[in-house]
């Protein structure tokens, strides 16, 4: 589904990360994992190109992705973001949120059918009774729910979230959870989630990969990464038996 | 060596009374120890005792228990470690990387203007990325709301502007040139500069803290990565919308700063008539082309100014609110400096 050979990223002369290498298969939850500041959201934003690698290959169902992307390219079509502050649009209601994807790149698509599609999708995320409603009169759950329901619109091979738990106490945090689970079993969408909560880590992650020092430290299933022997990973896992 | 009573209830009132009296009990040649019996050690209480300690390194004996209490450590992780000095950039250097920064914002901001017209044009071919009946949405928000304002400042200042040239004018019998005077400086200046400095004002500052916010709350990132061009789908809509608007309100601000002018030819006793048809006399089709034309380019410039300004939003609230000024200022500045450009093509 998604491969990254020798990546290497930043902001100008600034580097965050090395040589990164990695590969994700088809309907996997893998997670990126690392302390604040390791880099993973950058490694996000360089797959996606929203700050386009400085070198390495990304290679997306076996076709490489190189940034900036030409005008037809179906890439963005084929992949959908939840966003750590959601990013709806403040100036619409959370059904034309979800339409937006539809509208703007199918303008003859049907009005009526566009909505049905975004109210299914709400549906899935519990969001139906809440569809005329603007963002920010949305509780930051309900947010992230409606971030999720425009990710899923144009039927995403891959997701790709960001902190999808930071700022929700851990009780919105569970469900959320489990409704990424529950969709992800459902609908066998791709998983690539970028989070350092730990406990939304033991929930979801199929397969990990855990950044340090510009490199992966370790990258393996969830079972090997409980298991590993490297003293950051254990502490990571661990951390109020072996502190700092 | 002397112990000097620390006492037990220094605050941020009293703090800097009791560092003049710890002062002043020290000596040159002795030794110094703290009584700190009952002492609770609180902020200022720690921070007055490194202060002495500082500035008598030599004399003061505190144990190894008070030093570690008072004395806070310095960060441990390499993360927060305090970096190198570094040596301030040569002037020339310095000099240029501003003005390579700068070439970077010209060159941007043009690549605004080129971008808005070309997916403008490209618009009238192919509506994707652009949400159905926006243009009208901006049209209604930019255009009819501005009308009552536009229609006011213009009549104040067009009744000004002539109340004071007829004052003028009467002392040489010429109060019957106001009409002549009035549907001039409206229609050549300022009808569309009055308008622009409104939009400007009003649509400028907002197309700034619309796009800062979008950038700040990730929307605009979302708008890529679902592959909507963010230049079509928020410069678009509000391209067309100024363009067409911009005409008909600087129409309105041309017929209002002449009513004004009417209103003081009245005043002065010039028969209603004699107004009109010397105001259609002075009005000149090439004015009222021009004039439209100044206003169309003054909403372009107000428009990828607002755009640029937002979409250079680094941080949070305070950069959009800064992002809204820097906007209506460099706005009005250059609608003022296109319109003196203008006037020189034009009139010499």
């Amino acid at each position: 589904m998604l491969k990254v050979e020798n990546l290497t990223a930043g902001y100008g002369n600034n580097i965050i990360l090395e040589d990164i290498s990695f590969s994700i298969e088809n309907g996997e939850r893998f997670v990126v994992l690392g302390e604040s500041g390791c880099g993973k959201s950058t490694l996000m934003k360089a797959i996606v190109g929203l700050n386009p690698p400085i070198s390495g290959n990304v290679f997306f169902k076996d076709n490489e992705i190189i940034h900036p992307l030409p005008e037809n390219t179906t890439f963005y079509k084929e992949i959908g973001i939840l966003y750590q502050s959601s990013a709806l649009m403040t100036s619409l209601t959370l059904e034309e949120n979800v339409m937006l994807p539809i509208n703007m790149h199918y303008p003859d698509f049907p009005l009526k059918n566009a909505k049905d599609i975004a109210c299914e999708k709400l549906a899935m995320v519990n969001l139906y009774q809440h569809r005329d409603k603007y963002p920010q009169e949305l509780s930051g759950g309900m947010k992230k729910r409606g971030a999720l329901a425009r990710a899923l619109v144009m039927d995403p091979d891959i997701i790709f979230f960001d902190e999808p738990q930071a700022g929700l106490d851990p009780v919105t945090a569970r469900d959320l959870d489990m409704l990424f689970i529950k969709l992800n079993e459902q609908l066998k969408t791709t998983y690539f989630i970028v989070t350092h909560e730990l406990l939304s880590i033991k929930r979801s992650a199929q397969k990990v990969l855990m950044l340090a020092d510009k490199k992966v430290l370790f990258f393996g299933t969830f079972e090997e990464a409980m298991q590993s022997d490297i003293y950051k990973v254990k502490r990571f896992f661990n951390v109020d038996k072996y502190g700092k | 060596m002397i112990t000097i009573k620390i006492p037990s209830d220094i605050n941020f009132e009293n703090a800097m009374s009791v560092y003049s009296d710890i002062s002043s009990q020290i000596s040159e040649n002795e030794e110094i120890g703290f009584d700190m019996e009952g002492v609770v050690l609180n902020s200022i209480t720690k921070a007055l005792i490194r202060k002495i300690c500082v500035e008598h390194p030599n004399k003061i004996c505190i144990d190894e228990e008070l030093k570690k209490e008072v004395f806070y450590a310095h960060d441990d992780d390499s993360r927060f470690d305090e970096k190198e000095p570094v040596d301030p950039e040569p002037f020339i250097e310095s000099l240029g990387s501003r003005i390579y920064a700068l070439y970077g914002k010209i060159l941007f901001f043009f690549v605004i203007i080129v971008d808005m017209v070309f997916y403008s044009v490209e618009f009238l071919f192919n509506r994707k990325f652009v949400l159905k009946h926006d243009t009208t949405r901006n049209a209604y928000q930019i255009g009819y709301k501005a009308i009552p304002i536009v229609f006011l400042l213009a009549f104040l200042i067009g009744f000004t502007i002539a109340l004071q040239a007829a004052i003028q004018l009467a002392q040489f019998g010429g109060q019957t040139y106001i009409a002549t005077m009035s549907t001039m400086i409206m229609t050549k200046e300022l009808g569309p500069l009055i308008t622009a400095i409104i939009i400007a004002g009003r649509t400028g500052s907002s197309i700034a803290a619309e796009i800062g916010t979008m950038v700040v709350m990730e929307e605009v990132d979302a708008l890529k990565t679902m592959g909507i061009k963010p230049f079509k789908f928020l410069l678009v809509p509000k391209f067309w919308a100024v363009t067409l608007v911009m005409p008909i309100l600087t129409t309105i601000a041309n017929i209002a700063g002449i009513t004004g002018g009417l209103i003081v030819s009245t005043i002065y006793n010039i028969p209603f008539g004699a107004f009109i048809s010397q105001m259609l006399e002075a009005l000149l089709m090439k004015d009222i082309f021009w004039g439209t034309v100044k206003s169309i380019s003054f909403a372009w410039v107000i428009l990828a100014v607002g755009c640029f300004k937002g979409l250079n939003v680094r941080g949070g609230a305070d950069a959009v609110g800064r992002a809204t000024t820097e906007s209506v200022v460099v706005s009005i500045f250059m609608v003022v400096a296109i319109d003196a450009l203008f006037s020189i093509i034009l009139y010499t």
